[in-house]
């Protein structure tokens, strides 16, 4: 699939970032790939190309960050398609309600393949 | 069988039989989990609704019933650590999360997971496997049902909680390889815990 005009290709050893929403993610992350329910049409949102810090401000109030690269995505038979400079979403990830035993699966082996980079709570308003 | 016909109903429905003095001797024969419950406060059980609404709970607690909530004073040392840390966790889910839980899933979660801890009690034999159970982690999903995850070295057990009844309740539990989904129900989360603390 190709990418939106004027964004560029994602490499292997791309970072992706995935903020953390919760305190409790960061003692166990995958919580933190579970697809929520808005996420059911687009996929796992993450950002790229960007600091720890930078993917924090984004949000009104996160506990932290998990980074994994685009090959430790592909590695898993998901894709990653990005749509605005900054973010992309993972897809193929099933919803919970949809399809609990992969959507668990998955987020356990998305989670073996983060890391912890930030764990740092951010209030931004 | 209904909660009319639980020879523990009464105790569900108030304190006020709980809190009457038993005589000396019943005291004497009781063993120290039976004694744990009489002087616990029994008030502090969830609605009787959660029983009428699902009937196989209520066998699970005839025999399996351990207080959901003691006093300091009543067990300075308690073995039972973790099965209070649990359901004070599940209380404290509201204060900790952006969403907090529906109240299906507290109701629900408590009921489940009080229900599952006990369930170790007797197939172990003795309270002190409760402090066996990894301290769990627990969040709130979007729309308000409860995620309790247990580690315990390469194995897991999840416990999804629906935010209502429309909306998957199950188990997930991993070990190497071996991933599985079942129903979530007290005595099926007892058999993953169980699993998870035993080689």
């Amino acid at each position: 699939m190709g990418n939106p005009v004027g964004l560029r290709a994602l490499l292997p050893q791309d970072i992706l970032l995935r903020a953390l929403r919760n305190a409790s993610m960061r003692q166990e992350l995958s919580f933190a790939f579970m697809l929520r329910p808005q996420e059911r049409a687009t996929g796992l949102s993450v950002n790229y190309d960007m600091t720890p810090a930078q993917c924090q401000a984004g949000f009104s109030c996160t506990y932290g960050v998990a980074s994994l690269t685009v090959e430790n995505v592909s590695a898993l038979d998901l894709q990653v398609i990005p749509d605005e400079p900054h973010h992309a979403n993972i897809t193929g990830i099933p919803y919970k309600e949809d399809d609990p035993l992969r959507a668990e699966t998955l987020a356990s082996e998305l989670a073996n393949r983060a890391a912890l980079v930030s764990d740092v709570k951010v209030k931004n308003r | 069988m209904s909660a009319q016909h639980n020879p523990f109903g009464q105790m569900w429905r108030g304190s006020a039989q709980a809190s009457l003095p038993e005589p000396e001797e019943t005291r004497k024969q009781q063993s120290p989990l039976q004694q744990l419950v009489s002087e616990s406060d029994i008030s502090m059980l969830g609605p009787v609704s959660i029983f009428e609404q699902n009937p196989q709970l209520i066998e699970f607690y005839e025999f399996t019933y351990v207080p959901l909530r003691y006093s300091a004073s009543t067990i300075p040392s308690s073995p039972f650590t973790s099965g209070v840390e649990v359901v004070s966790m599940i209380d404290n889910l509201s204060s900790e999360n952006e969403v907090p839980p529906t109240k299906y899933a507290y109701l629900q979660c408590r009921a489940i997971v009080g229900a599952a801890y006990g369930l170790l009690v007797p197939r172990h034999k003795t309270i002190l496997s409760l402090s066996n159970i990894p301290k769990p982690i627990a969040i709130t999903d979007d729309l308000g049902g409860i995620r309790i995850a247990w580690r315990n070295g390469n194995k897991t057990v999840r416990a999804n909680f629906g935010a209502d009844e429309n909306l998957q309740s199950y188990i997930y539990f991993e070990s190497g390889q071996e991933r599985q989904v079942r129903p979530l129900y007290a005595a099926s989360l007892s058999d993953r815990l169980n699993w998870l603390i035993t080689g």
